[in-house]
């Protein structure tokens, strides 16, 4: 009777997992990450990001390389991550921008998505710097 | 060779809102085009802020605010823009709504089918996870968002973005239903008992 128990015991706790609707990622303004059950809103903190120096690192968005499973985010200052999801490091990958005239010039992004390819795409909200290179 | 960045205040700033293309080894971004035209120019819709990109297939969509009737401190009116991936050229538009209330400040998009979005409905400063129709923009399935364990919806922190999960990717730990456990601890009660049953 107790094996018996315990087994109608995992079917229950089974069933109860696969009544969960699919999940998505969410970052916050305080640098966390969670994720957030679509069917009822219930959300989990996963990690709080970081660097390695364990500084927090607040991303305005994510976005997820469905060819590599590798998620990425970009941060409050410009800079494009890559996440480890569990642990929250972020290690950076470089400042989002592009060389012209002898300028940087950053890309203030808050929007980051990858297509089915891959391909990274961002979209820039209302300014962009010119900063004298070096 | 990568220009080193100054920390010296920005020389020059201009106000396009662009979609970019991006090298995801050094980040390195390169603008394919404006989804916002010249705000001097009449007669053209402006779109101004970008929310959240996603792609559904082929096709990508943005969330952002109309020039017009874009107000910083309310922040209503959110609109779903489809894209042309190329040159980042809006295709077409539609007003998030669920029912008749407005949806604003959709900093999350994903697409797991259905396009879910992240973001605030009506008057309420509560997040929510919500579905999207992208041919309407109508909102449906809102769901205020609850950390695990109860304590009620999460005001502050607000989400800032939000991307699918992969298959495999961390999934919440179950927690034991009632039934579960009145089920385990009714099979441990009834064991005992016909332990002593059989002792006497």
């Amino acid at each position: 009777m107790h094996r018996f128990s315990l087994v109608l015991t995992v079917a229950c706790v089974w069933f109860s997992s696969v009544q969960a609707g699919p999940l998505i990622y969410m970052c916050d303004d305080t640098g966390k990450l969670w994720t957030v059950d679509t069917s009822n809103g219930t959300a989990t903190i996963l990690s709080s990001m970081h660097d390695s120096s364990d500084n927090p690192v607040v991303m305005t968005d994510i976005a997820l390389d469905p060819t590599t499973n590798v998620l990425y985010g970009i941060s409050s200052d410009d800079r494009l991550y890559t996440i480890a999801p569990s642990t929250g490091l972020a290690s950076p990958v470089g400042q989002l921008g592009f060389v012209t005239g002898g300028l940087f010039r950053v890309v203030d992004a808050n929007a980051l998505e990858f297509d089915a390819a891959g391909n990274l795409y961002a979209a820039g909200d209302d300014t962009m710097q010119l900063l004298p290179s070096i | 060779m990568q220009p080193a960045i100054s920390t010296q205040p920005a020389t020059t700033r201009c106000n396009f809102y662009h979609l970019f293309s991006v090298d995801k080894s050094n980040g390195t971004a390169l603008p394919l085009g404006s989804f916002a035209d010249d705000p001097n120019q009449s007669g053209v819709e402006n779109f101004l802020s970008a929310g959240d990109l996603v792609f559904s297939g082929s096709s990508l969509y943005l969330t952002a605010y109309k020039q017009s009737d874009f107000n910083p401190l309310t922040k209503t009116r959110n609109y779903l823009l489809q894209l042309d991936r190329n040159n980042g050229s809006v295709l077409g538009s539609n007003q998030l709504l669920s029912g008749a209330n407005d949806v604003r400040d959709v900093f999350g998009l994903a697409v797991v089918n259905p396009m879910f979005g992240l973001g605030f409905i009506g008057n309420s400063n509560d997040p929510a996870v919500f579905t999207i129709n992208p041919s309407n923009g109508s909102v449906s399935n809102v769901y205020s968002i609850t950390p695990s364990g109860g304590g009620g919806p999460i005001i502050v922190p607000k989400p800032t973005g939000a991307t699918f999960v992969p298959t495999g990717g961390p999934q919440p730990i179950p927690e034991p239903s009632t039934l579960a456990l009145v089920i385990y601890a009714a099979g441990v009660w009834l064991g005992w008992r016909s332990r002593l049953l059989l002792k006497a």
